[in-house]
């Protein structure tokens, strides 16, 4: 809808997650679905609620039963 | 901005007084809910009846709200609680509020019983009983309706009660608007009991602000502070529907009652809200942040139906806690609850305990009214449960009355599975992994309750130096962690009791982003628009004298201490399921939590019991409450 | 350069800061009811509309006005209202098609808006450009390039082509 912000978010160097089982950064890529955290290999399914921010959806692997 | 007025109303006689409010006052209470709950403490007599009489009922305005601030729309409702005993308080946004003091007022205070339904209608400096029985039996839509059609305006602010309130259902809630509710211990229940179906208000008068230049200088600040961040533009997209998918991937979400602590099915998720179901975003009174959904489903079951919502809460309560993976139900039971006036927070507890008796071959259909509480068949179940509670029909009614008297009621063990704290039903977070959120829940002058002090970005994990300077001292980057939490959750305390006075949305402040507003900024705020020189201690110390207020209203009229203040045994010993590996398989350390509540009493001046001490009440002036000042 | 403010009540979220704006910056006071825009909702569909005066080339009011007290400005694009020469007849708010010229019964005067000299206070705090202050002579061309991107939408649906 046209009412809702967006824009380029300052200060950033691109578009990043913090993974939630370690807390470290993860780079983004443009339209990506899926990342997995460089530093404990954790998978996460992403959206993106504006063009330029990215949110982690849940996890892809790792689900207990 | 001081010089909006208080109204006392006697239902029993119709009298109607009116006073102002010194400055003295408001140098100590500030006005909105501290200002409530002083006159809660002032003019209910120890031990009265919640559903009788001596019950008062409070609507107040924030000090600042209407003004040029950062979400400046709150109001706040508050009463001694039918489903506790205890502080009953709740608060909400939308329009109501700034329309009270557009009509120069600021606080109501209502006492008595009506013989038959009235309504109260406040205009510009007057206030008005009028006869209720043509609304009585309407919702909470058709309530406004009616009553701007009556009335001959179509900017009167209605705040009312449905179905729920009228059969003093404990957990009915008071509704304005659209989908604004204050909904946390039984509000709407008091008022059904006084037969007030509703607060009718339309204000066309000055509010006045001290130096207008600099307060719209300084509100431009604020603005940009608040709006040009990136929290601002996830916020203004996602709505508090933000928090779902953090806390559920971290696995800090209650699913099944308390049976899993991560719901892996995906169904509930804001992307999918906002492909299929949004139509865009609207606002509170004077907001730029407009987090409120507007949403519309187009066919199926609930084809047709349309509103505004939902919010985080909506997701845990009607969905997550009960395990409904359908959106549309979760719509149109958001809507159902927003008609009858029931507290979704409170019903999705109840409800998820209920199914988790069911499931576990504790209660079986012989209890239910032949429904099927499978937890696959929560989607079919869902609203048939809520309007039967709202109508106290059949198993309804068993449960209308609240978790503890249920529980009570249906016996065979079912306590073990209720989950409340001081008889207010629990958050939708799981908090076994997380002892600053716990502790909160487990100390929170109304009950099991979030908001009177949730440190969210506790899970940002961010560094001691960083929160030195934010707070004044170091919080542990570790959420897991015991130490310095206590200090979190007390420092949060004063600033959500400030801002909740000053009638101002917690979004636009430190909960949601470090780099948002907090006491500095409200001390100039309330400079600016009020006159009122008050600085960052100096609010920080009126902030303890209101939650300490709240403190000893527990105390003098249920005798809460040290033992009311932990969460059910279920926290403490039983295992996380699921989650991050921060989050899996912990439960809450007893003796650590012991050590947190010591150090959290100390911060508030009150004994190892949890009993504010003499030379607090001395020190903040609290030993000579009831003072009756106002 | 004729500038104007341009509405879009799709961006339009109902609120009000426009209003608390507007009358605090205009009267020293928060009051809606004195605010020259104001913000019609149209429940229960949630949309919400501001309505500002629109400054008429040809414009009813000054029409109307017996005393001379309202006239424009070639320059600004501004109805002007001159205070000093109203006499608070009320036929200018009579006659406005979109109500939006005020009548402030203390003052005994009506009231509208005068654009904040060039610096419209609502537009700089309406937070999703819902109020722009735009040149009157690209206002049509950025209306065009809005209109027309239906169309373009459309054809990058059926095609699959970008229409850049």
């Amino acid at each position: 809808m046209s009412s809702v912000k967006s824009g380029p978010y300052k200060g950033t160097h691109g578009v990043e997650v913090r993974c939630l089982e370690c807390l470290a950064r993860i780079d983004v890529a443009p339209n990506a679905k899926e990342v997995e955290c460089p530093n404990c290999g954790t998978k996460y399914l992403i959206y993106w609620p504006t063009p330029d921010i990215a949110k982690i959806k849940g996890v892809v692997e790792e689900r207990l039963p | 901005m001081l010089h909006r007025k208080i109204g006392y109303i006697s239902l029993s006689s119709g009298q109607v007084k009116k006073a102002s409010i010194p400055e003295s006052v408001r140098r100590l209470y500030l006005g909105g809910r501290g200002l409530n709950m002083y006159l809660l403490f002032n003019h209910l007599e120890q031990g009265a009846d919640p559903l009788g009489p001596g019950n008062v009922l409070l609507v107040g305005a924030g000090l600042l709200t209407a003004g040029p601030v950062p979400g400046g729309s709150r109001t706040d409702v508050a009463a001694k609680s039918p489903l506790t005993g205890l502080v009953g308080d709740t608060n909400m946004g939308g329009f109501f509020s700034p329309e009270l003091r557009f009509a120069g007022f600021d606080h109501l205070v209502i006492k008595g019983v009506s013989e038959k339904p009235v309504y109260l209608w406040v205009r510009d400096g007057e206030i008005e009983m009028r006869d209720a029985t043509h609304l009585w039996g309407k919702d909470t839509l058709e309530t406004p309706e009616a009553i701007r059609a009556e009335l001959g305006d179509e900017d009167i602010k209605v705040l009312c009660i449905g179905a729920a309130g009228e059969n003093l259902v404990k957990f009915a809630n008071v509704r304005t608007g659209a989908k604004n509710a204050g909904g946390r211990t039984g509000m709407g229940c008091v008022m059904g009991s006084k037969k007030l179906k509703a607060v009718a208000v339309r204000g066309t008068l000055d509010i006045g602000v001290k130096y207008p230049r600099e307060a719209l200088e300084y509100y431009w600040q604020m603005q940009r502070k608040i709006l040009d961040s990136k929290t601002a533009s996830l916020f203004s997209v996602e709505g508090s529907l933000m928090q779902y998918n953090p806390t559920n991937t971290t696995g800090i979400l209650r699913v099944k009652n308390l049976g899993l602590n991560r719901m892996d099915d995906l169904s509930l998720t804001p992307d999918t809200f906002l492909e299929k179901y949004s139509l865009g975003s609207t606002a509170c009174f004077g907001c730029g942040m407009h987090c409120r959904h507007k949403w519309q489903i187009k066919d199926g079951k609930y084809g047709g139906l349309r509103g505004e919502g939902p919010e985080y809460y909506t997701l845990m309560a009607l969905g997550n806690v009960v395990y409904n993976t359908s959106w549309e139900t979760v719509l149109a039971a958001q809507y159902l609850v927003d008609k009858i006036g029931l507290d979704l927070a409170e019903a999705g507890n109840i409800i998820g305990w209920a199914m988790d008796l069911y499931n576990r071959g504790i209660i079986d259909k012989s209890d239910t009214d032949d429904l099927d509480l499978d937890w696959e068949n929560s989607s079919e179940v869902l609203l048939v449960l809520l309007e039967k509670i709202a109508n106290r029909e059949g198993f309804g009614a068993v449960l209308a009355d609240g978790i503890r008297m249920a529980a009570e009621r249906i016996g065979r063990g079912s306590d073990y599975y209720a989950l409340h704290v001081k008889g207010l039903g629990m958050v939708g977070t799981d908090d076994r992994a997380v002892p600053s959120l716990a502790l909160g829940v487990a100390t929170s002058t109304r009950g099991a309750d979030h908001l009177r002090s949730r440190p969210a970005t506790d899970l940002f994990g961010l560094p001691e130096e960083f929160t030195e300077k934010l707070y004044g001292f170091p919080v542990s980057s570790d959420y897991n962690a015991y130490q310095t939490k206590a200090k979190l959750i007390h420092y949060m305390e004063l600033l959500y009791e400030l801002v909740d006075s000053l009638g101002v949305c917690k979004y636009q402040t430190i909960f949601i982003s470090p780099t948002f507003p907090q006491f500095e900024e409200y001390s100039k705020l309330i400079y600016y628009l009020t006159g009122l020189g008050l600085s960052v201690d100096e609010l920080k110390t009126i902030a303890e004298r209101c939650y300490t207020l709240e403190r000893l209203f527990n105390y003098r009229e249920k005798g809460i201490t040290r033992n009311d203040d932990y969460l059910p045994d279920r926290y403490y010993t039983e295992p996380t399921p699921s989650g991050v590996s921060k989050t899996r398989g912990k439960f809450l350390d007893r003796a650590k939590f012991d050590e947190m509540l010591d150090e959290y009493y100390a911060l508030h001046g009150w004994d190892s019991n949890g009993v504010p001490k003499p030379e607090t009440l001395v020190e903040l002036r609290l030993d000579k409450e009831p003072s009756h000042m106002i | 350069m004729e500038k104007v403010i341009l509405i879009d009540p799709e961006k339009c979220t109902g609120c009000r800061i426009c209003e608390i704006v507007c009358s605090l910056t205009k009267e020293g006071v928060i009051n809606p009811t004195r605010s020259r825009i104001q913000v019609v909702k149209v429940d229960p569909v949630s949309l919400s509309i501001p309505v500002v005066c629109q400054q008429c080339y040809d414009a009813p009011c000054i029409a109307v006005c017996p005393v001379g007290a309202l006239s424009r400005h070639g320059t600004t694009g501004m109805v002007n209202h001159d205070r000093d020469l109203c006499i608070g007849c009320k036929s200018c708010a009579a006659v406005c098609p979109f109500g939006a010229i005020g009548i402030d019964t203390s003052a005994e005067k009506v009231f509208k808006c005068d654009l904040c000299g060039g610096e419209p206070t609502c537009v700089k705090f309406c937070e999703t450009k819902a109020l722009e202050f735009v040149e009157a002579s690209t206002l049509s061309l950025r209306q065009k390039r809005k209109g027309i991107s239906k169309y373009t939408e459309l054809l990058q649906r059926d095609t699959g082509q970008s229409a850049a």
